[in-house]
């Protein structure tokens, strides 16, 4: 059954790299401040922050879609604040959609022309919306399947030689009890909900902490979770993430700083569960838990 | 018998000319014309009158407040043309005929206040940027994607997770209008919940929601949709559903939120088209064009009185008031110099802004 699920995340992972477009990163010196799927508070992040001190490039060619360039007052056009601050978008083809988002005021790129080749200026990292340093927000969004994309999944590679770390694996009992796995051994039998908090760096271990791509829980070596930060969607009013199945993220992002990455029935007897936490570039640590079961 | 002839030749010009006159005869129209009230200095706060109008109390109204961003500035002047605020803008506002906030970029607590400067509510790490809108209290989440209805004490109500990010937003009647970097319209009721499925009025090259209003019983909504070509649609209300009843191509297009709103008691909508502006009259079901030689910076958004006005800018530092007769007559243009600019109009007041004040002005008819 987990060989079974692991094939079809595995299959619809590739069908959808086979299907975008590659893209550059808008600014290869910037320095990830926090990606997609991050923990923040509670909620997940859509896109990637960057600090960052110069020029913003268009990720690949395409046309411009959309530009606001008010962000300090509610715009008489829009009737909206602006938490994106000054913000270009550019439709890619294929469905794909690039924002590049609180970029500098000041130094706004008019939006003619609006066809855009790879490594167009498009504006310049800077403070506006939400934001508290300088630097920008860039998020991709699938307009077909109308949900945003992990941009790791389809923007050139950044090198990547570090494994993901593992914090802390958490079990959560009915009652609301929880347990460290690490220190207690012995566990009632009954429904547990898993939460993991994992991390990842690229290169070295004091950049800032990453959300890892996927986590996996495996009760016996039969696969029990599996949380993909692939993409994101909104059905009915409430964002959904890919865990066994679309849930909301409300149910995955309420652990801060961790996720709960599934459910688990412990029945009496020898137990093994095992946490795999993956990063993008296929690198992956795990952490196992040999627990009495009564 | 040529005599005859001529006689009844004669009798029948006389009774064309009559049927003329009273057959195409029209009044004469009202002559319409402004008078000037006072001024306001933005950076003194006060009032000086002008022309012959007295700055007695009781010519205004110092109940009717009217929020202005202006020059740097915002707050809210009286029809005395006192100010009620009138402070410098240090970080992002915003401001509504009710209620204000004025907070940081990345906020920790959110203080909303109302015409007078007393607090309403306070809200701690709030997820996003507070805006105002039929009278209720909004944030939009970080991400420009998630809208929260909060009650009168600053709690959540509702949140509502939208499948992409927002271009624009308006709420009448308890219903929320919202339309999607992706083209799609979400039409939200007061629990927060989806009143019709999404939209997508579709139709053009790339799709994209840059323009909507919902009219004050929600029974109509207006958009502005596409690129390639640009659209303007109109939805009407039949039953639980919307239909739409009206659309054009607008010939050339944005690529940026675009000014579309109800005017006359819902009875007109304007918006924004290239070169100009657009004017759909509901009643007839068609549309106007007026042609403007500038980017309009300012509108009238109430257009009562069979008149509409707006402020455009020839360039930077020049701006022109123009007045609009409906259909599509403009009457009258009034240059002046600012670089900023601010119009709102209440019955037959119109309130003009420039960089260093405020006039107020009188509409007559004699």
């Amino acid at each position: 059954m987990g060989s079974k699920k692991a094939v079809l995340i595995a299959g619809l992972f590739f069908t959808v790299l086979l299907n975008l477009p590659a893209l550059d990163w808008p600014d290869p010196q910037g320095i990830i401040l926090n990606n997609f799927g991050q923990n923040e508070d509670g909620k997940p992040a859509l896109g990637m922050s960057f600090s960052s001190e110069g020029e913003i490039y268009a990720s690949g060619s395409g046309e411009i879609l959309f530009h606001s360039g008010s962000y300090a007052s509610v715009s008489s056009a829009s009737r909206l604040p602006s938490p994106l601050g000054v913000w270009t978008a550019i439709d890619h083809g294929d469905g794909i959609i690039s924002v590049y988002s609180r970029m500098d005021e000041k130094n706004q790129i008019p939006v003619n022309p609006v066809n855009i080749t790879t490594r167009n200026v498009l504006g310049y990292s800077g403070l506006s919306g939400w934001s508290n340093s300088s630097g920008f927000y860039f998020f991709l969004y699938d307009r077909k399947e109308r949900r945003w994309i992990n941009p790791l999944m389809i923007v050139n590679p950044r090198p990547d030689e570090r494994p993901p770390v593992i914090h802390w694996v958490r079990l959560r009992n009915e009652e609301g009890r929880v347990f460290d796995p690490a220190v207690t051994r012995t566990l009632s039998q009954g429904l547990y909900t898993i939460s993991v908090s994992a991390s990842d760096t690229m290169m070295a271990a004091n950049e800032n902490p990453l959300a890892p791509f996927r986590i996996v829980c495996s009760l016996n070596g039969v696969e029990s979770g599996s949380l993909n930060f692939e993409t994101y969607s909104a059905r009915d009013g409430s964002l959904m993430v890919y865990r066994n199945g679309l849930v909301p993220t409300k149910e995955i992002f309420t652990q801060f700083p961790g996720w709960e990455v599934g459910t688990i029935r412990f029945t009496r007897g020898q137990a093994t569960l095992e946490v795999i936490v993956q990063d993008y570039a296929g690198l992956a640590r795990n952490t196992v838990f040999r627990l009495q079961i009564e | 018998m040529a005599k005859r002839k001529k006689r009844y030749w004669f009798i029948l010009g006389i009774l064309i000319f009559l049927a003329y006159v009273f057959a195409a005869a029209q009044p004469i129209p009202k002559e319409t014309f402004l008078t000037a009230r006072w001024l306001s200095s933005l950076e003194s706060g006060i009032p000086v009158s002008l022309d012959t109008y007295s700055l007695d109390r009781n010519s205004g109204n110092p109940d009717l407040l009217i929020p202005f961003q202006l020059g740097g500035r915002y707050g809210y002047i009286a029809d005395t043309g006192e100010f009620s605020i009138n402070q410098i803008q240090k970080n992002y506002t915003s401001i509504s005929e009710n209620f204000w906030s004025e907070y940081e970029p990345f906020p920790t607590v959110l203080e909303i206040n109302d015409t007078r400067g007393r607090k309403v509510m306070e809200i701690n790490d709030p997820d996003g940027y507070p805006f105002f809108l039929d009278d209720k209290f909004f944030l939009i989440g970080k991400g420009q994607d998630t809208v929260y209805a909060l009650d009168d004490n600053g709690n959540i109500k509702w949140v509502y997770e939208f499948p992409a990010p927002l271009t624009c937003i308006d709420a009448a009647a308890g219903f929320v209008l919202a339309g999607t970097l992706d083209g799609t319209i979400e039409l939200i009721d007061s629990d927060g919940k989806q009143f019709i499925p999404p939209y997508e009025p579709g139709g053009s090259r790339l799709a994209v929601i840059l323009g909507c209003a919902i009219s004050k019983d929600a029974s109509r909504l207006a958009i502005i949709s596409g690129i390639d070509d640009q659209r303007f649609l109109l939805l009407e209300k039949t039953g639980d559903r919307y239909r739409v009843v009206y659309h054009e191509f607008l010939s050339g297009g944005y690529r940026r939120p675009v000014n579309v709103f109800f005017i006359e008691n819902d009875s007109r909508i304007v918006f924004e088209r290239e070169n100009g502006m657009g004017i759909y009259d509901i009643a007839s079901r068609s549309t106007v064009k007026i042609d403007l030689d500038s980017r309009i910076t300012a509108y009238d958004k109430s257009g009562g009185g069979g008149l509409f006005y707006l402020i455009t800018s020839p360039e930077p530092d020049r701006k022109n008031l123009v007045a609009i007769r409906y259909p599509d007559t403009i009457i009258m243009e009034a240059p002046f110099r600012s670089v900023s600019s601010f119009l709102e109009r209440r019955g037959s007041r119109i309130f003009i802004g420039g960089d260093s004040g405020i006039v107020s002005l009188e509409l007559r008819e004699k």
